[in-house]
């Protein structure tokens, strides 16, 4: 059997094992029985409702205005029907966003490239007319010729992420806003313009995914998305599922820092730690507390003794500009010669890797892409019949709608076998 | 005839004698080329609001501009579009209102720390006043904790921990016995204490916290509104008066604390006063614009190399030459490389830097 036709076995096993599940309550203002799709299914919720049979929800009042009445059924089958002048949305802020229907433009205040992947593969990048300036100038660290070509013609700087400027957004004046910088972007300051704080990270990114379909009216293509990406996440975890705890590789993970005298490890709650205990290995940073990042030296490091170690490295060293392994060799082959690291296993086992910090870290489908080179990594025999390099062209081709080819670019290094 | 201490030298001591016309000659000339220095500095200072309310990114003409500015008053007489409004009653005038009010408080503040330490070094800045609004900032956006919640969190901890910076130097200047140099060498102490607290905390952050808690400390006028130019404004306007009602035992201060307090001037009472004002007045700045470090140092050196060290001018031409800088600065740091807005705390100091050095090469030192 080749790769290709047990990668397609595999998706149509977990599609269905994956279709039973409800892993996330789709947070717009309609979905009255708090699942993860708005459907008939809540017109009776909200029957019920109104007859005094079931419980208010937080999304009962899907107009926003109040009260449960037939108003919010109407609303309720205006949005099924896709013919909804107003979508209520729940952001990131807590805010009820009032978002006027269709949405036809948007600018993206943006720090991450996981907020725009989603709005792309869900059909919507022809929509965007402004964007942060770090993915359309050169030098930018979301800058790319290769992965976002459509930014850098026809759309709009609308200055750094911390600083924006406000009067270029007013000049677009697009239909939203969405930010994952919420911290960075004063909603006063485009006050006729609805402002929607919405990250995607690998915790949220089905939901996010979803709530992005209803707000640009891509239900369906938002819902294959993430089937899409459920398959290869239930494919992932059950092939790690009987490895016990004790058997796990212990892995341990930095940013690559260029004068490679210190490290810095992100906490066990953080998104890095997330993807290596999805991919089955133990994460060395558990016993640091919370999202954040600590910095410790190379005793750390070594006293601990990891089995693998995962380095990100950015723009110059791995990306989709990156045709050549050059940099990404003299880094582990530097980091391999260092004597003070010669007795970890890790390193006499040869067992680090890098991987692209911009592109496929922590994100949504990105980060999913990810934990899969990290668990092809991590168990190259239980995982030998995934071709980790086609998921990661049919997430580019398919769902990013790109024509680039990824086993020419070096987004992970080195490859696994 | 008298002979002069120079060899062969000698004047009649007639030469020597001035009329009193000519004193008073002499004296109103002084005094108008001062008010002449303060009322070409307004003039200025209203070019430059001018000059940063008709430049920007939004596609709006100058006439639009000045159409949606007046609109509100005579709205019968002018008509302005949605993007001309916004764009000036939302963006441009909050940033100019807040950079006048921040370069005044600023100037003034630094003006009065100079005269009563005694050290043209000091400046809210130096003396770790602002390095406390950092320190809070950076508490409230790293570890998450503050004196109040909300949207206040991050205001809120920066007044109050440059508040609390200068109820220490306030507390040490009480002391029996304390001199301006105490003052200035605490004040140091403290800048460096709140630096190093808030390396510490960012040190262990979260690393978007650290950039947002950096980036704050920067100054910029960014986070203008016109609620935050009502309260730092009115503390400012409270201010100004009170400082100005010292600028007479200023003026005493300047001739040394033994001449002062010969005149009948409580010095220390005079040190208290002025920097529990000044506190007040830096505190309901920083907090809201972040460091913006050069103003309180270099306004009012630059004015008192133009205009000498009466208080009574000084104090607020110092305050004017601070808001020349900050909204000047903005102008430059919203327009020199669009669309990206350089923080004006950077422009601040690369464009009064030179100019500082100019007027110190020019004028020689000895000034002070």
């Amino acid at each position: 059997m080749n790769k290709h036709a047990s990668v397609l076995l595999t998706v149509i096993f977990f599609t269905a094992l994956s279709a039973s599940a409800v892993s996330y309550t789709l947070q717009i203002f309609g979905n009255a029985n708090m699942d993860e799709i708005i459907d008939d299914a809540d017109i009776s919720y909200l029957e019920k409702v109104i007859k005094g049979e079931a419980d208010n929800t937080k999304f009962s009042d899907a107009n926003n205005d109040g009260t449960v009445d037939e108003k919010d059924i109407d609303q309720v089958q205006n949005i099924i029907d896709g013919t909804e002048e107003i979508l209520v949305v729940f952001d990131d802020t807590a805010r009820s966003v009032e978002i006027p229907e269709p949405v036809k433009s948007f600018v993206y205040h943006g720090h991450n490239s996981y907020v725009y992947e989603t709005v792309r593969a869900i059909g919507v990048s022809d929509r965007i007319i402004g964007i942060t300036d770090r993915f359309v100038t050169p030098g930018g660290n979301r800058y790319s010729k290769t992965y976002f070509p459509e930014l850098l013609s026809n759309v709009e700087s609308v200055g750094e992420l911390q600083t924006v400027n406000y009067e270029v957004v007013n000049n677009l004046n697009p239909d939203v806003v969405l930010t994952d910088a919420r911290e960075y972007y004063d909603h006063t300051k485009t006050p006729d313009t609805p402002v929607i704080a919405l990250d995607v990270n690998i915790t949220n990114s089905k939901e996010a995914a979803m709530r992005y379909g209803y707000i640009f009216g891509k239900v369906s293509e938002a819902k294959e998305y993430v089937d899409w990406s459920t398959e290869i996440e239930n494919m992932i975890s059950e092939k790690i599922k009987d490895i016990p705890e004790s058997e796990r590789p212990l892995a341990y993970f930095s940013g690559y820092d260029l004068d490679r005298t210190k490290f810095s490890v992100p906490g066990t709650d953080s998104y890095r730690a997330v993807m290596i205990k999805n991919a089955g290995g133990r994460y060395m940073g558990d016993e640091i507390k919370g999202t954040g990042s600590q910095s410790v030296d190379a005793e750390w490091v070594i006293a601990r003794n990891p089995d693998v170690i995962f380095f990100s490295a950015g723009n110059s060293v791995l990306g989709y500009d990156i045709y050549s392994p050059k940099n990404a060799t003299e880094a582990i082959d530097e980091f391999l010669k260092r004597p003070e690291f010669a007795d970890v296993e890790a390193v006499k086992n040869k067992q680090v890797y890098m991987i692209s910090h911009p592109y496929i870290l922590c994100g949504g489908a990105s980060g999913l892409i990810g934990s899969l080179y990290y668990a092809k990594w991590l168990y190259p025999d239980l995982f030998k019949d995934i071709d980790v390099q086609e998921v990661h062209q049919e997430f580019v081709s398919k769902f990013q709608h790109l024509d680039l080819d990824v086993n020419k670019c070096i987004s992970a290094y080195p490859l696994p076998e | 005839m008298v002979d002069s201490p120079r060899k062969g030298v000698s004047m009649n001591l007639s030469e020597l004698e001035i009329s009193d016309e000519e004193i008073l000659n002499s004296y109103q000339k002084y005094m108008g080329r001062k008010a002449i220095f303060i009322v070409s500095s307004i003039l200025v200072l209203v070019l430059a609001a001018g000059l940063a309310g008709s430049m920007g990114q939004a596609k709006i003409t100058i006439w639009d501009g000045y159409a949606a500015f007046f609109a509100k008053f005579f709205p019968n007489y002018f008509s302005s579009s949605w993007l001309a409004e916004t764009t000036i009653w939302n963006l441009r005038l909050p940033r100019i209102a807040l950079g006048i009010i921040a370069g005044i408080g600023l100037g003034i503040a630094g003006c009065i720390m100079q005269g009563i330490l005694k050290n043209p070094l000091a400046s809210p800045y130096t003396l770790g006043i602002s390095a406390g609004a950092s320190f809070g900032a950076s508490l409230a956006i790293i570890g998450g904790a503050g004196l109040v919640g909300g949207d206040y969190l991050i205001i809120g901890n920066a007044f109050a921990f440059s508040l609390l910076v200068s109820l220490i130097i306030i507390g040490f200047a009480a002391r029996r016995g304390a001199t301006p140099e105490t003052m200035v060498l605490v004040g140091i102490a403290i800048l460096y204490i709140f630096s190093a607290a808030t390396t510490l905390l960012q040190y262990f952050g979260e690393e978007t916290a650290v950039v947002q808690a950096v980036f704050w400390s920067v100054g910029s006028l960014d986070r203008a509104s016109w609620s935050k130019v009502l309260i730092a404004g009115s503390v400012v306007a409270l201010s100004i008066p009170l400082l100005m009602m010292k600028s007479w035992d200023m003026n005493l201060l300047t001739s040394g604390d033994d001449s002062a307090r010969s005149l009948g001037v409580n010095v220390n009472r005079i040190r208290i006063f002025t920097m529990a004002i000044i506190s007040l007045m830096v505190s309901s700045i920083v907090c809201f614009t972040g460091t913006i470090g050069f103003i309180g140092l270099v306004a009012p050196h630059i004015t008192r190399i133009i205009i000498g060290t009466d208080y009574r001018y000084l104090i607020p031409a110092s305050g004017i030459v601070g808001a020349i800088l900050v909204v000047g600065s903005d102008v430059i740091s919203r327009n020199v490389i669009p669309p990206i807005i350089i923080p004006v705390g950077v422009i601040t100091a690369f464009m009064g830097g030179p100019l500082f050095l100019y007027l110190i090469m020019k004028r020689r030192m000895g000034y002070f």
